[in-house]
Order: C-alpha cells, then structure tokens, then sequence
C-alpha cells in the first residue's frame, strides 16, 4: 500500500489493517445519507459508481471500528467528533455502549463461478443460500463476540438460541440452541461448499440445503439470549459488493432480501452496473416503507456545496498524514495565474479591448458600457473576463431580434445586472478557447469534475498533490520554493488524467466503439451549442435531454425488444448511465413538457472544454442520437471570434 | 522429495530429436490438444511432432476461443482462418484425421470471467484419453487462464489413472517459446478485477480467517497493471517477487525491478531480500524454487494459524508452467495454496510486427516438458 508515500492513493475500502488509519481517513459528513432515511429496521440499498464511498461506509460500523471510535474519543477530536456523529445515529448509547454488531460479508467471485459451474439450476441457488447463510451466521456470530467482548468463538458458549421453534429455519438446524454448535456445524458447512465450488469435476446430485435465507431470521436479536440475558443490541448484516454476483443469483437475492423484510437489519451495496437496464432508468423508483435506495452521486450532486466540504473534509485528513502542519489543501491549487500568462493576457485584453471598441465603439448606445470597463481597476485577468463578457452582452444587445426603440444609452446598471456569474463564466470558456489560458484549476473545479465520486476526486486530487511533495522536496534546496501549483500546472495534469480515463474506458466498458462515437457526438454538440457568439446558454451546456415519454418507450418497449430499431442505442445509453459516463435527471419540467436530462460526467466536460457547472442543457430527440450513433455528428464550423 | 525433483525437459533441436526417436521406437498413440489462436506459433508444435510418419492414432483436439457466447456465428478475424486453413492442410498432407474442435466461450453473458471455468471442462472425464498412451498439450496459443486448468484437469486424470495401472499414460507440456515476439503481443484490455483460476482458489473460510497472506508474483514485462489488480484483492503479510535470471537478455530482471520500482520499493511487504531469481526457460527450477519458498513461508507462519499462499504467474509461459507444478503439489500436500490471475480480454500484434516477423520468427524455440507417466515411475 502507497499508504505512506501518497495518503491521496489510499483507499478507505482498501485492507487498511490499522483501525486507527482507516478512522483518521474518515469523514463523518457522508453519515449525513442517513439523515434522510429511517436508518434501523428498514433493508438499506446503497449504490453507487465504482469509489463512491460504499465498503468505506459500511466498514465504519464494523465492531473493531466502533471500538476504536469509543476507545479514541477521549483524547481525539476527530474521534471524538464521529462518537457525536454515531450517537446521535443510535450507534453508541448515552453511555458510550455499542448498540450495533454489524457483519459486513463481501461477495467475491466465489459466487458467481457457482453460476457457471456443470450444475442445476436447484442445485446452483441451493448452495448460493447455503454459503451465503453460513457466512452470514459466522459473521454475525463473531460481530457478536467482538461488541460484547467475549473471547471468539470459545465464548459463544454463552450465546443461546430461544425455545421457539422457529418453522423458517431448516429442519437440521431447530436443534441447535447453543452458539458454539452453531459456529462448529458452520464452519464445517463453509469448508465443503467452498471445496465443492473449486471442484473440477462436475456434480450430479441435486445436493441438499435450502433456497432461502433462513439466517436473517435465525440471527434475530428477539432469538438471542447472552447468558441467558436477551441481547439489547442491534444486530445489522451488510451485504457488500452484490454487483460480483452474476445476474440471476443478484435478482434472486435482492428480491428474496426486500420481499423478507428480515428480521435483522440488512445493508446491500452495489455498483450501478450490477443494476437492470430497467432498473438503472428507473433511478430507485423502486423505494417502499421498508426500504430505502440510496444513490450515493444523487445525493451528493443534489448537494454539490455539501459534497465540496466533504471533499475538503477528506483532502485535508491526508494532507495531514503527509505534512506535519495543518494545510489546506484548497491553498496547494492557486487560482492566480502565473508570470508566464501575465504577457499572453495583456496581449489578450488588448485584443478584445480593440475587437469591441472597433466593432461597437462608435455607437452611442454602448459607449457607457465600454466606459465603465475602461475605468475598471482590476488585474489583468479579471479585466480580460470582464472585457470579454462585455463582447458576450454587446452581441447579444445588438443581434436582438426586436432592437428597442429607444435611442437612449444603455444604463450602465443594465451592464451589471446582465452581466452574472453565468456570463463571466462563460467569458472565461471562450477566452481559454482562444487564447488557451488556463480554465480547468482551483479546488472547486477539482470537485466538479469529481461529479459526486469521492474516488474520482482523490483520483484528481492525488495526481496534483504528487506535484506538491514534488515542490515540497524541492523546498529542502530552495527554500523560496512554492507549494502551489500554477493554473496551467493543474490544467495539465487534469487534462492527462482526462485523456488517460478515456483511454482506460476502451477496455473497461462494453461496447466502447458506439459509446464513444455517442459520447463524441454530445460532447461535439454541447461544444458547437456552448461556443456561440451570444453565448445564448451560458455558461455553456454539458448536457442534453430526451422527453420523459421517450424515456418511457425505452424502459417498456425498447429495451425489451431487441430487434427494436432503438435498441443498441438504449442498450449504450444505460451502459453510459452504469458506468457513471452520464448522470440524469428524472421528471425535470421545462417548456410545458416533462425530461429526462442526461448530462456527461464532469470528467469528459473537461474532454469536450465544456462547463463544469449544473444546469444547461438542449433538447434532442431519440431519432437524432440514432443518427449520432450510426453516423457521427455533423458540427456546424465554429464561429470565428475575429468576425464575431 | 519432491515430485519432480528429477525431470524430463527438452528444447529447440533436442525437441525434434527426442519426438522423432520417441515416435518411432515408443509407438505412441497421441492426442494433441491445442488452441487456435492469431498467435504465429499456433501451428509450430503440431507441425513438428505430426511431420514424423507414423501408423498409430494421431488426433487432434482444437481449441476454438470465443469471446461470448454470440462470438460464435461470426467468421473469425483472418489471421486465425489462416491458421485454421494452415493446420487443416498439414493434417490432410500428413494423412491425419481433421481436428476435433471444442468451442470455448471466455466470458458469460453478463460480462463475467468463465474462462477457466469452461477449460476445466474441456477434457470432461477420462474416457476422452483411453485410446491413447500420450496426451500433448500445446499451451502456445492458450492463454493462462486455459492452460492451467486444462493442464489442472489433465494431469489429475492422469495421476489418478496411472496410480492404479501398470502401463502408464504420459502426459506432456509443449510451448514455443519467442522473448522477441511476446514483446510484439500488446494485451489490448485486461478484466476489471484479479480472480483465482477455477480448481486454485485458496480457502478463505472461517476456518483459514487467522492465516496470514504470502504472495509470490513471477513479474513480466507490460503487467503493472493486472499486478495492480491483483495486489487490490489481497493483504499480504509478506510478498515475495521472482525475477527471471539467468535469461537472454541478462539485465531483464535489472529492467523489470525499474519497470515494477514504485510497487516493489513503496511497498513495506515488500522485502528486496526477498527476491527470488529464477531461470526463465526452466519450469523446473522455478517449481523448485517457488517449493522451497512456500516450505519457508509455511514454516515460519505455522505457529501463527498457518499461510494462504498466492501465486501469480506474470511471465512467460515456461515460469508459470513451473508456478502451475508447484501449486499442484502443494494443493495436493494439503496446504492453502492458489493462483490468482488477470485475465487479457484481448491481444494484438503490433503493427511493426508485419515487417520484422521473418526475423522474429527465428528466435523460436519449441519445449517439451514431460509432466507425467513413464519417465516418473520404476520400470
């Protein structure tokens, strides 16, 4: 593990063997997910692109874990700050005592080769149950003996089952009342179903066992008594990476898991891809009393300031680790653009500033607006924005369908109040577009093209900071040596990390040829809509949006139609939704109708040099994405600034 | 002792010597197993052991890879026709009986490795081998997550067969093996995730919770990446890299310790001590080695519940047949021992290739490797 060379490269998720590190990594604002769902007594569905947070969530209510918070609260503010966090979610009780023992099972490919194995089809989702209930029953078992400290598995001496007959546990089973037994007879039962799975020979018997998951019954705290004492914890069973599993024993689990409403609070986390096309145009319509699906990117792109503290929040716990004083690590990626953009700006303002004054100066009606940006006191740069949003607005002015009829000057109040955020933002675009000075930097840009991915930004984030214990390295000779990067720095290395994604997509999503020619195809057409004179949509679009009626046809006509002449195009548009290539917005209302908005991942905006920020979108129609998908795109010429 | 302590291993022109001496005073009814592929060697080993004229069975077993299952209805890609038409005319010259050929689907519907699985199909039961006294398997056009397990299945049928017999079955192991032109094959696309090979997952069980990780990593060139995978599955204690000396090119492990450099010296399970080097064109003393290894590991870690050994065989074919043999052995000891590997879903030649293939070609050299059967037993 890179773990000491660059904290960025460490994982949560990963085997971090030290309770201590993994805590130190951990943010607790991604508990606030919880705030909004029923946390206990409820089958929680966690889903999420690859590094959304999900084993690192689930791992922090692991009992070694809580035991480590409890034990570190009093002389840690971190720790103690989690404790506050945990409590407050029923975790710790007011007397600092965990009420949870969480067993976390990670399915491997252990199952899914049971899949492909020369066996029946009863056969297969018998032995599925089996292994899965063993390991569900020895996990729980020693997350028992953990939170209440007794000595695994001697101790379980003591763990008895009640008298109830319990019907929906197995026959074989109803006999064993003692916890010890019960871990002998599952360990045994764990052993001869993983050598029958590694067999390399075919199995012919049907094989005995169940079909279902009799275990989030039998572990029930009302069945367990310590001691003879009933057990006043709860008992929570997660259910990690259910994408590994193969299609059919996904479904069958899912649905036996959520029509059970277990006993025992269960916890499933998955990738998107794992999810059915249906399924992933759906976007958890599928939530009932009993369950709550939680798309980790949803909620954090509903919150994009929320998601920027935590980013923050886990940039700066492994700046930490590498840097003995506390740093931020928004400070290492400078938004002040350096000497060697000082000439190409002054060149640049010079340039706009005579475009706009040859091609508007002699007109009354703008000269107060170009007055004002004469008078203006600012560096360079801001200038250089100001000027060339002021182009931007002049255009728009003058290119009016209906010009006023007024033949008073404009007020320079008018200037300010057209002239937003959005205008600037997109005056920044077109100058990098331009005169290629540097738009992609800055801590908040590195969170945008993060698109809600926690793993995605420490993906950007380590990249950049490898340059700044660069820089810190070179301070031991020159101790004048900046920390910072440079704009252009940080432009450089997002692009080479952008260019090297895309790359890795080839091999990593199916069907990447048609992907990518539909990918290039939005991307070109938020590019050719972005980089008009008047920059009508400022700050430009990244995103396009089909009618919810079309999104229906593709959830109940096309996709369950392969010969359908929509079909491939379905079929790559919820392989771009799986591999998180697109985010989308279901029911958005806008002119009288009803969209489906697809936006690319902030990470290929940066691809096609299109805006990071949330919104602007251009509607399309299914028929016009077919015609991107078989034959490319074709983009009108883009405008030349000079005739502009 | 161990299995193999003495053995059997022939190359390059005692290839051809020992298999012309072989055939005509041994006899031999042969089966030859072996895949078809774009790979220019695909044909070499059949061509060479099937030219001898000979009277008694000569079958051939051909392996045909699809990459799904709906792969199967499209023509393949024209330079395994051309192997395909290659090998059809051998055989029809040399008075052989056309192959026998068993599709092999490498991925499932739903976009999951089934490789090794299906290989371990191949061969179901032992009747397949009853009508012969020698079973070749060509691995020069199978990638590893075929050849091990067919390998696997094979030689457990064998064993079975011959502990009981008084004629032995032989079981044999050929490669053509060119450093030049494995340089020329790029892996266009590797599995998302490292998996063990079907019959060589390690037990992680309740009862094995306590055992400690060793991984041994035979490292090659161009496989940073799937040794990223792998590494991402495991939490090893200890990891011990074997590094290909005496070779060819006798700075190929200095170049492979800079290529790996920031895994190996980042890494604190990583002890440079550690490192084992390893003869790059003898199976055997890898088995050797990679033996006495896990012996060490399972020694010192006895006293702390015990070791789960992984094994990944990054290089060439000849290492990880050696990394294949020792995990055979030491399954069949008892002890928790696995291979993990990343599977290629695709390979290329370089564009380059075309040109310099006359050249290339000259550096191939054929290995027999006899695994099993009579040279093993008294007479």
């Amino acid at each position: 593990m890179r773990v000491d060379i660059n904290p960025f490269y460490t994982r949560a998720s990963d085997n971090i063997d030290s309770e201590e590190k993994f805590i130190k990594l951990f943010s607790p604002e991604i508990l606030s997910i919880f705030k909004e769902h029923p946390i206990w007594h409820a089958v929680n569905v966690l889903r999420s692109s690859p590094g959304g947070g999900k084993t690192t969530l689930l791992r922090m209510f692991t009992p070694k874990i809580l035991a480590s918070i409890n034990a570190g609260k009093t002389h840690d503010d971190h720790s103690r700050e989690l404790f506050s966090a945990f409590t407050e979610l029923g975790v710790f009780n007011e007397r600092g005592e965990v009420q949870v023992a969480a067993a976390l099972t990670s399915f491997t490919n252990q199952y899914s080769t049971l899949e492909y194995l020369n066996l029946s089809e009863t056969h297969k989702i018998r032995l599925f149950c089996s292994l899965l209930n063993t390991r569900i029953i020895l996990g729980v078992l020693k997350s028992i003996c953990l939170t209440k400290e007794l000595n695994y598995p001697y101790e379980l001496q003591r763990v008895n089952f009640t008298e109830e007959q319990n019907l929906k546990v197995p026959a074989h089973l109803r006999n064993i009342k003692n916890g010890f037994v019960l871990y002998e007879w599952a360990t045994n039962e764990e052993e001869r179903i993983s050598d029958q799975i590694d067999s390399i020979y075919a199995e012919t018997s049907e094989g005995k066992g169940v079909d279902s998951f009799y275990s989030l019954d039998l572990l029930s705290p009302s069945n367990l008594k310590i001691d003879d004492m009933p057990l006043d914890i709860k008992i929570v069973v997660m259910l990690d990476d259910v994408h590994n599993l193969s299609t059919a024993q996904r479904g069958f689990l899912v649905k036996a898991i959520i029509d059970k409403r277990p006993a025992v609070n269960t916890w499933i986390s998955e990738r998107l891809k794992a999810l059915t096309m249906e399924e992933l145009l759906s976007e958890g319509s599928n939530q009932g009393r009993d369950t709550n699906i939680i798309i980790l990117e949803n909620y954090w792109a509903k919150r994009h300031i929320q998601f920027e503290k935590f980013a923050k929040s886990v940039a700066n716990r492994r700046v930490e680790m590498a840097f003995e004083n506390n740093m931020d690590f928004a400070t290492f990626l400078s938004i002040k653009m350096s000497s060697k953009y000082q000439s190409i700006i002054k060149d640049a303002l010079q340039k706009i500033e005579s475009r706009v004054s040859q091609k508007y100066g002699n007109s009354n009606k703008y000269k107060p607006w170009i007055k004002s940006m004469e008078a203006l006191d600012e560096d360079d740069y801001e200038k250089l924005i100001e000027w060339r949003a002021l182009e931007i607005l002049i255009y728009r002015d003058a290119h009016r369908p209906q010009q006023t009829l007024a033949f008073d000057d404009l007020e320079v109040e008018q200037l300010e109040h057209q002239n937003g955020n959005d205008v600037k933002v997109a005056a920044q675009l077109f100058i990098h577009d331009e005169f290629n000075i540097p738009f992609y930097y800055g801590f908040s840009t590195v969170c945008r093209l993060a698109s809600s991915n926690i793993e995605q930004f420490l993906n950007i984030a380590g990249e950049l900071f490898d340059l700044v214990q660069t820089n810190n390295i070179k301070r031991i000779i020159n101790s004048g040596h900046q920390l910072a990067l440079s704009p252009e720095k940080q432009e450089d290395v997002i692009k080479k990390i952008v260019n090297l994604r895309w790359k890795e997509l080839n091999t990593n999503v199916p069907l990447f040829d048609e992907i990518k020619k539909l990918m290039d195809a939005i991307g070109q057409f938020c590019y050719s809509e972005t980089f008009v004179p008047n920059a009508w949509n400022s700050p430009g679009i990244n995103g396009i949006a089909i009618t919810m009626s079309e999104r229906n046809d593709i959830k109940d006509k096309i996709l369950k139609d392969k010969n359908h002449q929509y079909y491939k195009l379905a079929r790559c548009l919820t392989i771009c939704i799986a591999y998180n290539l697109i985010d989308f917005k279901l029911n958005y209302k806008c002119k009288g109708k009803e969209w489906m908005i697809l936006y690319l991942n902030r990470i290929y905006c940066a691809k096609y040099q299109l805006p990071l920020n949330n919104g602007k979108f251009k509607e399309k129609t299914l028929k016009d994405m077919l015609g991107w998908l078989n034959n490319g795109i074709n983009i009108k010429p883009k405008f030349n600034y000079n005739d502009a | 002792m161990l299995r193999w302590e003495n053995y059997f291993m022939k190359s390059d022109v005692q290839f051809e010597t020992f298999w012309k001496s072989y055939q005509e005073n041994g006899k031999p009814d042969i089966l030859f197993i072996m895949g078809m592929g774009f790979d220019p060697r695909t044909n070499l080993g059949i061509e060479s052991i099937y030219s001898v004229r000979a009277r008694e069975r000569r079958d051939t077993l051909l392996l045909r890879y699809y990459r799904t299952a709906e792969e199967k209805d499209i023509p393949p890609i024209q330079p395994v026709q051309e192997h395909i038409d290659r090998l059809n005319d051998f055989l029809h010259e040399a008075g052989h009986a056309a192959p026998q050929i068993k599709d092999v689907v490498l991925r499932s519907e739903d976009d999951k490795s089934i490789a090794s699985i299906n290989a371990t199909y191949i061969i179901p039961d032992f009747s397949i081998f009853e009508k012969y006294t020698d079973i070749i398997i060509d691995i020069s056009a199978m990638p590893r997550g075929i050849f091990i397990p067919l390998i696997n299945k094979c030689l457990d049928l064998v064993d079975q067969y011959n502990s009981i017999n008084a004629v032995k079955k032989n079981l044999h192991v050929i490669v053509t093996e060119n450093a030049k032109l494995d340089s020329y094959i790029e892996d266009r696309g590797t599995d998302e995730t490292a998996t063990y090979v079907h019959g060589f997952r390690i037990k992680e069980i309740g009862k094995t919770d306590e055992q400690k990780e060793v991984w041994i990593p035979i490292l090659g060139e161009n496989q940073t990446s799937q040794f990223d995978k792998i590494k991402l599955e495991l939490n090893p204690v200890e990891t011990c890299p074997i590094l290909p000396f005496p070779c060819d090119d006798l700075r190929r492990g200095d170049k492979l310790i800079i290529e790996y450099q920031e895994r190996l010296l980042n890494d604190n399970n990583v002890e440079l001590k550690n490192i084992v080097y390893a003869d790059e064109s003898n199976p055997f003393q890898v088995y050797r080695l990679l033996n006495k290894t896990i012996h060490r590991y399972n020694d010192s870690f006895k006293l702390l519940a015990g070791s789960k050994i992984i094994v990944s065989a990054l290089s060439n074919k000849l290492l990880t047949v050696g990394a294949f043999m020792a995990a055979y052995e030491k399954k069949k000891e008892g002890l928790n021992i696995g291979i993990m590997h990343v599977e290629s879903l695709k390979h290329e030649l370089k564009a380059e290739f075309e040109e310099q293939q006359i050249e290339i070609a000259k550096h191939n050299k054929l290995f027999e490797i006899w695994l099993a059967g009579a040279p093993y037993y008294e007479q």
